[in-house]
């Protein structure tokens, strides 16, 4: 520190006059676990919204059944929404935009489909949304300076996810 | 400009200098006549937050800012020179 107090008087004084001084918070502390981030989960969430959406479409009127894989394709399209939007805000910082200048846009785009796949029973919107999703996550690897490769997933949706090499 | 600014620290990631909950002031006065140096304890702009770190490096006007507690620090990474609203001079 550029001056600190040399004695206990004179820091006491120093107390007492800028106690009157309005206080601001500045933050010190971390999201725990520190530096912990992975488009996993956001990639799970995915193919369980596709899952979702092609069972629903075989589900006849078995309204049971249909309420319980719309409510797993709501929660998976909230959760995969809520992990996007920590890696979006949490990790990823300005200079990244340097190199994937596209990356607002697909957040947005990603965020706007799974709103979508909330809405409607549509398999064409589920699918596109697990490719924007494997797009973000190879964004995001490659910002940590890792190469990706797409593997089967072995979920039913038979689709591919996005690992670190 | 900022002559003088009191914060709260909220967070351990200043350990051992700055504990949680300790008071510093912040005066953006320094840096009218010289730009932040590596070492300098600084507050700054980060997603609508004021954070408080260290810098560690400075490159081309960016600053690369750490916690000095590393087990409990957030990386934030590199951040700019209008980020930043202040030195900290003084430790209450």
């Amino acid at each position: 520190l550029t001056i600190n107090a040399s004695g206990n008087i004179i820091k006491s004084m120093l107390r007492l006059f800028f106690s009157f001084f309005p206080v601001k918070i500045a933050h010190a502390h971390c999201d725990i676990p520190c530096g912990i981030y992975d488009p996993h989960n956001a990639q799970m969430a995915a193919h369980t919204v596709l899952r979702m959406t092609n069972l629903l479409k075989e589900a006849g009127s078995d309204t049971h059944k249909i309420s319980r894989l719309a409510k797993v394709k709501e929660d998976h399209a909230e959760l995969l929404k809520h992990e996007v939007t920590v890696l979006w805000a949490d990790y990823f910082k300005d200079e990244h935009l340097k190199d994937f200048p596209n990356l607002h846009e697909s957040v947005f785009k990603i965020l706007k489909l799974a709103s979508k796949t909330k809405q409607e029973i549509d398999s064409k919107n589920a699918e596109e949304l697990v490719l924007k999703v494997q797009e973000f996550a190879e964004i995001f690897w490659k910002s940590k300076g890792r190469e990706t490769i797409r593997v089967k997933s072995g979920y039913p949706t038979e689709g591919e996810i996005v690992l670190p090499k | 400009v900022i002559l003088l600014q009191k914060f709260r620290v909220q967070g351990h990631s200043m350990e051992p200098i700055l504990k949680d909950r300790s008071e510093v002031l912040i005066s953006s006065i320094p840096y009218i006549f010289s730009k932040p140096r590596p070492g300098d304890i600084i507050a700054f702009w980060n997603f609508n937050k004021v954070f408080i770190k260290r810098v560690k490096k400075e490159k081309q006007g960016n600053y690369l800012v750490e916690g000095d507690n590393v087990i409990d620090t957030l990386r934030i990474g590199w951040i700019t020179k209008k980020d930043i609203i202040g030195k900290v001079i003084f430790k209450l």
